[in-house]
């Protein structure tokens, strides 16, 4: 168990190591800098040298390779070339939006996910199962934007009892009315977050659990006089998640690096609208900071799914042997 | 199949109910254009108090205005810290927060600040502006010494009073960096070493301070008791100014909506126009934008040296049609050089070549051009066709439509256009840096003292003049330009110059985006806006608007 941690973390680190490298060159390897953006009729060349100085944009791209590198060791990612504050500072201030985002969405994926996918499993082929096969359809192929868009017409908009976009209503308030504000502000962007997640829940729980309804060792249980609520809950449920976890546990990783469409849409402060901001004024060191965090968090999500499906199945040795 | 069409329905209502929301509604409904105050607007006599709640369409980055020139934080900073010289409606500066006279060569200027006070009730004096100036220059803030670098001397005077002595006569030096750079408070920046990375604790000498600057989310203004400088003494009128982020317009036009929003900081898309010009309580004022569209001709491009080819392409440009059909009536035809924006230098009103795709072919055909393989494209003496690529941004408001009008009307004269969209950076790469291009299509953001700016964009070796466009003639006027004191003397040098540019074409002007903000007048009136990038909330404006 322990050489199998140890092993995976390994390969971890190097994930991590290639993808931050990755990031690095194919953000300079755009056509153009920070800096020919911000050139103006009223700026002189010499004030244009002076940007790119000051960002380190005049240094060989292997120097500056070097010089990232270093500084990552150092658990410095740099300081942003727009917001002119250490990266570390800027995405810590996101990252709890966006992980409050996650946890919203992850207890909406599972609270309805699991029991409607159990529910459909144990109804196969009637009016319930046909009804939940559609809305999985619809939900692992709609359009986030789409959602997102019909959400706040239909509950900003027309019936104004959601606002609009934001985390919570400025000033901030204190206390109870505050978290109470900030769960109202919650809930579109979870709802539209969380659809095709729900979707994906719902299906994988459903096909697993009637992969896993068919198996000898129901019939046992069957046998040995359990009813249906404890074959499934004992028996079949633990079994039936294993695909389920993995998709979600994958799903998770990908989310912390930031859900950038609907963060875009409904103005959350958290790191996907930080991505967002970060592309459009080519701010290099956030962007290579969030794509660090989005690799990170991919690696520990798989790490801990890992953990969870030989927990889920203990015939599943890790390592292998 | 009755699950099917129960689904379809389902599907066609939510379909709908989402394009309404994304602003594609079919209400039909014209847009007020207009910069007056509607009659909506109208209410009991203004007092203070009121909080305004404004949209902003992207993260405003920082308070630190000086070396952040992002539109939102600019327009966030312009009530806290406002330039000294702002605009009025037909184009001209003038002195808003201080007033200046030169000597006769201007290479002097004495600026006399009016009463302005930080909020915490100590005077703006003239140390500051002093201050500003050479801290900016010796720290190499952005455009600092673009408008101060050729400062000699600074000479304090009295506590409002302080001359700039330059080392060249500059005609538009309070225009320039004081219409573009606000002052620096003296006591809070001469202990800041790195600027660039300095958190502005966000005081101010303007309407408002800031009270709270929360990143990615909003931003809290208060009013400044000791300002003066409007409604008569009383200052501003508005208590608190709160700016809140909607990164998605539709979302900031439903925020407007439902009542989150009181205005929209930003100018809006046709689509959101049409949304709201059918409700009265909407007040959409538009303006002129300080840039315009322009075809930029390399002289790398063999062809384009000729000037009869140059003169040909620009006779192809359907001004009209660009602007009722490309923009949908959102721009101004350019016929002139210069922008019709600014009234004084387009007077004498030298016209471009009019639309005349026939005209423009037989031009090309009596100086030796004409099509020898009967594909529709002439060729040239020594059979090279005449087709060039146009580049440009694809981030330009109804770029398709229009490229597509300078295509076809180029066609009908046998010169091929062939269209290469690009993304900023790419663009940036090819035309600005890199200029490798044989026609490029850009909207200048804002081209003000077209007196002297216009220097930038065509004099030899300029670093806007990507075109790289050479005439010794044209540039000896620019340059004369820059040091004439007087204005009117200015004027006919620069009808000099729109004839010899005219004449050569080194680029075609098209029309000027204009450019509508929008308010709920609900609750508050004295909503104006005038020409420059703040709309409603530009401070010389923003200063009237009061709750009702």
């Amino acid at each position: 168990m322990s050489r199998y941690l140890i092993r995976r973390i390994l390969r971890g680190l190097l994930t991590i190591f290639i993808s931050v490298s990755l990031t690095f060159f194919i953000v300079r390897a755009m056509p153009s800098d920070p800096v020919s953006l911000m050139v103006s009729p009223q700026m002189t060349p010499e004030a244009q040298q002076a940007m790119i100085e000051a960002y380190g944009l005049d240094q060989p791209l292997l120097v500056q390779y070097g010089k990232f590198l270093v500084q990552l060791f150092q658990g410095n990612l740099g300081t942003s070339f727009s917001k002119h504050i250490p990266v570390t500072e800027y995405l810590l201030q996101r990252l709890p939006w966006t992980l409050m985002l996650l946890g919203a969405v992850i207890v909406l994926v599972l609270g309805i996910g699991i029991p409607v996918g159990v529910f459909a499993a144990r109804h196969r082929g009637k009016w319930g199962d046909r009804v939940v096969s559609v809305m999985v359809t619809l939900g692992i192929s709609v359009f986030i934007p789409f959602i997102s868009f019909l959400l706040l017409y239909l509950f900003a908009f027309r019936f104004k009892v959601m606002p609009t976009g934001g985390a919570y209503t400025p000033p901030k308030g204190e206390g109870l009315s505050y978290v109470l504000d900030v769960a109202k502000h919650l809930v579109l962007p979870t709802v539209a977050l969380a659809v095709t997640n729900l979707a994906n829940a719902v299906m994988y729980t459903r096909n697993g659990m009637i992969d896993v309804l068919h198996e000898d060792y129901i019939r046992t249980a069957y046998s040995k006089g359990n009813n249906e609520k404890q074959v499934i809950l004992h028996h079949a449920l633990k079994n039936a998640m294993i695909p389920t976890v993995t998709v979600i546990g994958l799903q998770i990783g990908v989310m912390v690096g930031g859900a950038v469409v609907t963060e875009t849409v409904f103005s959350w402060p958290g790191v996907g609208r930080l991505i967002y901001d970060a592309v459009n004024a080519l701010d290099y060191p956030v962007l290579q900071g969030a794509f660090l965090l989005l690799a990170v968090a991919v690696v520990v999500m798989n790490l801990i799914t890992d953990l969870v499906v030989a927990w889920l199945d203990p015939r599943i040795k890790l390592g292998g042997k | 199949m009755k699950y099917k069409r129960v689904l379809s329905a389902l599907l066609a209502v939510a379909m709908g109910v989402s394009m309404a929301a994304c602003g594609g509604s079919s209400e039909s409904g014209s847009t007020s254009a207009s910069s007056a105050v509607s009659t909506s607007q109208e209410a009991s006599a203004p007092g203070v108090g009121g909080t305004l709640t404004v949209g902003l369409n992207a993260n405003p980055v920082s308070s630190n205005i000086w070396v952040q020139n992002d539109l939102n934080s600019s327009v966030i900073m312009n009530l806290v810290c406002p330039n000294l010289v702002t605009m009025d409606e037909t184009g001209n500066k003038y002195g808003y927060l201080a007033e200046a006279t030169s000597n006769e060569d201007c290479t002097q200027w004495t600026i006399t600040l009016k009463d302005l006070y930080w909020n915490d009730g100590t005077p703006v004096t003239a140390e500051d502006v002093a201050f500003s100036t050479t801290y900016g220059v010796e720290h190499q803030i952005g455009f600092f010494d673009s408008y101060y670098g050729h400062v000699a001397s600074t000479e304090v005077v009295d506590d409002k009073t302080v001359i700039f002595n330059l080392e060249s006569a500059d005609v538009n030096f309070f225009n320039g960096g004081f219409y573009w750079i606000p002052i620096m408070r003296k006591s809070e920046f001469e202990s800041v070493t790195d600027p660039l990375n300095y958190i502005y604790s966000g005081a101010g000498y303007g309407p408002y301070y800031v009270d709270e600057w929360v990143d990615g989310q909003y931003v809290s203004l208060k009013r400044n008791p000791y300002f003066t400088q409007a409604n008569d003494g009383q200052g501003a009128y508005l208590d608190n100014i709160l700016f809140r982020v909607y990164t998605d317009e539709n979302a900031m036009v439903l925020a407007l909506e439902n009542g989150e929003i009181d205005v929209c900081a930003n100018y809006i898309s046709a689509n959101s126009q049409t949304q709201l010009a059918a409700n009265e309580k909407y007040l959409l004022t538009t303006v002129d934008g300080l840039g315009y569209g322009q075809l930029s001709y390399s002289q790398t491009n063999a062809l384009l040296q000729d000037v009869n080819m140059r003169q040909a392409i620009s006779m192809c440009i359907d001004r009209e049609a660009l602007v009722a059909v490309g923009m949908n009536g959102e721009a101004t035809a350019m016929y002139t050089p210069i922008s019709p924006v600014y009234q004084d230098f387009v007077a004498s009103n030298i016209q471009q070549p009019a639309f005349d795709t026939a005209a423009a072919k037989s031009l090309l055909e009596s100086n030796g051009y004409a099509d020898t393989d009967g594909d529709g494209i002439l060729e040239s003496a020594d059979g090279t066709k005449a087709s060039f690529t146009v580049s440009y941004k694809t981030s330009i408001q109804n770029v398709d439509n229009v490229m597509e009008i300078l295509r076809t009307g180029a066609a009908q004269a046998g010169i091929e256009l062939k269209l290469e969209p690009l993304d900023a950076s790419t663009y940036s790469a090819k035309v600005t840096n890199g200029q490798t291009f044989d026609i490029s299509y850009s909207i200048w953001g804002t081209i003000d003292d077209v007196d002297t700016t216009l220097y930038t964009c065509y004099g030899i070796g300029q670093t806007l003049n990507f075109m790289q466009y050479n005439n010794e003639e044209m540039d000896n006027l620019l340059i004369a330009m820059k040091s004439e004191p007087d204005r009117a003397k200015r004027i006919e040098m620069l009808d000099q110059w729109q004839q010899l540019w005219v004449d050569n074409m080194p680029s075609a002007m098209t029309y000027v985006p204009k450019q509508t903000y929008v308010a709920n007048t609900e609750k508050f009136a004295g909503f104006s806006a005038v020409l420059g990038n703040c709309g409603y909330l530009n401070c010389a404006q923003a200063i009237g608007i009061y709750a009702k």
